[in-house]
């Protein structure tokens, strides 16, 4: 499966080597939304705007079949775009973020895809906002649709390092806490951190009658505990280190694991907030479906 | 060179000091997961490595050890060696020829023995103790080992038959002399019952001190195996032209139902036969009947086909078959009608023609009255009868008795003219029983009782129809002391007895004398005390009676292997020299004995009797060459197969010091750890092995674990 969708997409790692955030954002974009059948960008809204030739992908329900019945030519409505949707999007800065087997951190691919969200959302005039945190907040971008503002944001996803310890669960209550208005809250982290202050934050934003979407990155190695023999690991937050045999601990190790994930998947699916566990080498495409699934529900 | 091997105990212990030093540094994202493992997988991972050090440690230590070959000997530790006295008690009597497993019990014994000789060092000492010790001296102790290994592989399964007791005091006294403190005997036998009576206990005392005693059994059970026990012609000399019955007894040892051949073999042709089917445990008697057509010593033997025990197959014999065999008859009532004498159906049925197609009777007759006995040289007839003769004067007495004493047979028919009182006097020396007064019987007695295993009567019995004998008048004869009653009449008595049977007469009796023995019948030769002449039995009844007595003083049974053979020689003139040859050997003697003119007595031994078969004594006499065959045979009782348990015997050799062995490979090891003690290098690297295996099943455990 995964060997397939790499062949149909980007590969994540060969996009990371693309500095450019907003060139990396509308390549992925871009060769995500060709491969649609239908614009993603018109329609969106009740006030009509003017008429437009028919063109292979558009969706059918635009199509006025009253001037195709009269002229026999083929147009479609098209309506005064409106912006209804204010997404935020939440980027775990910590440490732990920084952590990546293959040259690709879970950071690089928070903000790759975040990049890729922004480009999308602002390409939909949607208005997009972000906060960075660690152990506490560390930037907050408030939401707008200007495409310099995604200028903006994509400049701090390249100034932004992931250092430091997680307080997700205070970072997350302090975001809900400042945002009144009801949107899109898309969370980007490792979610290594307290388990029940996490699902009370995301259930605070649901409290706000906001849509959210986790989207939990993990790194394949740090998963599945491929490293051999005897190994001093060294937690990237803390700096503590212990050592061991892995091959003594990795089945153990990966019981606990897919018990964390399966804790957090069931969890969000009580809140129901939507949950999608990452790894680093999943194609970026695929998290932007889940995106616009979201944002379909949101219409 | 081994002393630096223990370095190599370093190897290890570095492996796991530089094993652990190789963690390699990780950044992660995060400890939380290692945390909440349970902390007893990292204690049990460093126990297993521990563990697996101590193993490993060990596994090297054990086959460092087991280089050095180290001993545990017993006594004070680091005792220097003891030599050891093994005194090899070797079982090699006939039975052991039997071959069971594809080998014989001898190969496999003197497989044990040699593997024993094995486990013996330089400066121990051994010696070898056949079962059957006949013509060789029991050796003393050498610590020529290789020499003795030689005379193990050079040695052959004996005849004989000998008993372990006899064996082990022979040990006991070879140890005895030796030189080297510690002392053993191994005994390697087939353990037959026999060869260990429970007087075995009694040898316990003879027996070394503290030496143990090693019992190994090298018999497995036999499923087939005929012996022929017996082999025995009625006639001790036969004659030409009279038919001989050869009676053998063939016995079942084995664990299985047998038919056999039995064969009748003179001089290597077959002359009669008989098929026997013989049960586990049975026996089987064939007669086998021959008729010898000439003159002259013969030899043969009866023979079975083969089975797992050979050895016991044949029984030889050796005999002399006499021309004619001249009879001397004494006519105690002579008459000018030949029908009248009383010595008419006597010359009668004796000149009757022999068997096997000859026109004249085996038996030279010649009749004399008992005045013209006086004259006759008594030793020129091989037996003289008496028919009614009166009165025997005391110079005939003498020479009877004479005659008797030299093995002559005597043969006396009693009668009206017998005079009692004058046979109880002058014939008490030889006569088996008293004559008394006679008896009388109108209606006529019958003859009862008849003594069918006795020589004169084997074969005969069965033809002697007693209802049809009739004896009128007999003499009431008081057996002697010696006598053997042959025959007896019943119907003497009017009134029967109380317990209804009537009172027996012995009618025919024999007493041996000397050399020869003495016929009584208590009637007459002719038909006026009795009808004995006339009936069909009375032929052959004289014939054997004859041939019987006539042979006695030839007679020679044969001997067992290993016993001496005596020949009784005129006294010579001068210094005979016998030869003895064996069976097989033709021209070169097995021994020759000098027999000095003053020799008391005049008797050539010999004790070269190491095998079965017909054996020859050629000396000179009187210028001509004389020859005398005789028969040697395997005692039979060492064909009953029955064994003991080794742990019997040593319980009857005492339990702390005799111990049975399971294996030749044990002997060995015994034998070993008594000469170096007990090797525990085999022990060390079994533990290295076993240490291997587990330091494998340690080392994989995870794995294991994993592919759960």
């Amino acid at each position: 499966m995964r060997r397939a969708l790499k062949s149909r997409y980007y590969d994540p790692q060969k996009l990371a080597r693309i500095k450019n955030l907003q060139l990396l954002a509308r390549t992925v974009v871009e060769g995500f939304i060709s491969g649609l059948h239908h614009s993603l960008f018109k329609g969106m809204s009740a006030e009509f705007a003017e008429y437009r030739e028919y063109m292979p992908g558009d969706d059918l329900k635009h199509f006025d079949w009253r001037v195709f019945a009269r002229t026999d030519k083929r147009y479609v409505r098209q309506y005064e775009e409106e912006t209804n949707l204010t997404c935020t999007l939440l980027l775990d800065c910590s440490g732990s973020m920084g952590y990546g087997s293959g040259g690709l951190s879970k950071f690089d691919y928070a903000c790759c895809l975040a990049a890729a969200l922004t480009y999308l959302m602002i390409q939909q005039r949607d208005q997009v906002g972000m906060a960075l945190f660690g152990q506490d907040v560390r930037r907050r971008i408030p939401p707008s649709s200007t495409r310099g503002h995604m200028k903006r944001i994509l400049d701090e996803l390249q100034a932004a390092r992931p250092e430091g310890e997680t307080g997700i669960g205070a970072c997350l209550h302090a975001v809900a806490e400042r945002s009144a208005k009801r949107g899109l809250i898309i969370l980007l982290s490792d979610l290594l951190d307290d388990q029940d202050a996490v699902m009370s934050a995301l259930s605070h934003f649901r409290h706000n009658r906001n849509e959210v979407i986790v989207f939990n990155l993990f790194d394949r190695a740090e998963r599945e505990l491929s490293q051999d023999g005897l190994v001093e690991f060294i937690d990237m937050e803390t700096s503590q280190t212990m050592q061991v045999r892995t091959e003594v601990i990795r089945a153990e190790y990966r019981r606990q694991f897919e018990e964390f994930i399966s804790q957090y998947r069931r969890r969000c699916s009580a809140a129901r907030v939507d949950y999608q566990c990452v790894t680093t080498d999943l194609p970026f495409e695929l998290m932007l479906a889940a995106y616009l699934n979201r944002r379909k529900k949101w219409e | 060179m081994i002393h630096l091997l223990w370095m190599s105990l370093a190897v290890p212990v570095v492996i796991h000091l530089v094993h652990r030093r190789k963690a390699s540094r990780v950044p992660f994202s995060t400890l939380r997961f290692f945390r909440i493992l349970d902390r007893r997988v990292a204690r049990r991972h460093r126990l297993k490595q521990l563990l697996l050090l101590a193993v490993r440690l060990l596994l090297l230590a054990a086959v460092i050890g087991a280089l050095y070959q180290p001993v545990l000997r017993a006594g004070a530790a680091g005792s220097s060696r003891v030599p050891v006295a093994a005194a090899l008690v070797l079982d090699n009597t006939y039975s052991m020829r039997a071959v069971d497993g594809g080998a014989s019990r001898f190969e496999r014994a003197r497989s044990a023995a040699l593997q024993v000789l094995e486990g013996l060092e330089q400066g121990d000492g051994a010696c070898l103790i056949p079962f059957d010790a006949h013509g060789r001296r029991p050796g003393a102790v050498t610590t020529s080992l290789e020499n003795m290994r030689r005379e193990l592989e050079r040695m052959q399964c004996g005849w004989g038959s000998a008993a372990g007791p006899d064996a082990l005091r022979r040990a006991a006294a070879a140890l005895a002399e030796s030189t080297q403190p510690r002392k053993a005997i191994y005994v390697i036998s087939d353990f037959q019952r026999l060869s260990w009576p429970p007087e075995t206990v009694d040898v316990q005392p003879a027996l070394p001190e503290k030496a143990p005693i090693f019992l190994l059994n090298v018999a497995q059970p036999l499923s087939k195996n005929l012996a022929v026990q017996d082999a025995q012609f009625d006639l001790s000399s036969p004659v030409v032209g009279a038919a001989g019955q050869l009676r053998c007894t063939v016995a079942n040892t084995a664990a299985q139902q047998v038919s056999a051949t039995i064969r009748l073999m003179l001089e290597g042709r077959a002359m009669a036969r008989d098929e026997a089917v013989v049960e586990p445990g049975g026996l089987h008697t064939a007669s086998l009947e021959h008729v010898f057509e000439r003159p002259g010593p013969v030899s043969g033997q009866v023979e079975l086909g083969p089975d797992q025990l050979d050895a016991d197959n044949a029984f030889y014999f050796a005999m002399d078959v006499q021309e004619r065999v001249s009879v001397l008859l004494v006519n105690g009532d002579p008459s000018s009608a030949p029908q009248d004498n009383e010595t008419f159906y006597l010359d009668l049925a004796l000149r009757a023609p022999g068997r096997g197609g000859q026109s004249h009777s085996p038996v030279s007759v010649r009749t004399v009255t008992p005045a013209e006995l006086g004259d006759e040289r008594l030793s020129d007839y091989g037996c003289v009868m008496l028919a009614n003769v009166p009165r025997i004067p005391a110079g005939l007495a003498r020479s009877l008795e004479a005659y008797v004493q030299g093995g002559g047979g005597l043969v006396v028919f009693l009668g009206s003219k017998t005079e009692a009182q004058n046979y109880n006097d002058s014939l008490s020396s030889i006569l088996p029983a008293r004559l008394k007064g006679a008896l009388s019987s109108p209606g006529g007695a019958h003859l009862r009782r008849l003594n069918a295993s006795h020589p004169a009567l084997r074969g005969l019995a069965g033809e002697i129809k007693v209802e049809r004998t009739r004896v009128n008048r007999m003499f009431d004869l008081e057996p002697l002391g010696s006598a053997v009653v042959l025959a007896a009449a019943e119907g003497f008595s009017s009134v029967a007895p109380p317990g209804g049977a009537q009172e027996a007469h012995p009618f025919l009796l024999e007493r041996r004398t000397g050399a020869g023995a003495c016929l009584l019948f208590a009637s007459s030769a002719d038909a006026d005390w009795n009808n004995l002449p006339a009936r069909p039995f009375f032929l052959p009844l004289l014939h054997k009676i004859v041939y019987y007595t006539s042979g006695l003083a030839r007679s020679e049974s044969g001997i067992v292997v290993g016993s001496r053979y005596e020949l009784r020689l005129p006294r010579p003139q001068k210094p005979v020299t016998v030869s003895f040859y064996g069976p097989g050997s033709e021209d070169e003697p097995a021994a020759t004995v000098s027999v000095a003119p003053d020799a008391q007595p005049c008797v050539a031994a010999f004790d070269g009797t190491a095998r079965p078969g017909v054996y020859r004594a050629v000396w000179e006499a009187g210028g001509a060459q004389q020859t005398r065959q005789f028969a040697v045979n395997v005692d039979t009782r060492e064909s009953k197969l029955a064994c003991i348990e080794p742990e019997r015997v040593a319980a009857m050799l005492g339990q702390d010091r005799a111990v049975a062995l399971q294996s030749p490979e044990q002997a060995r090891i015994e034998s070993r750890r008594l000469s170096r003690g007990l090797g525990l290098w085999n022990y060390l690297f079994a533990a290295a092995l076993a240490l291997a295996a587990l330091e494998n099943w340690i080392g994989n455990g995870r794995r294991r674990g994993a592919g759960r």
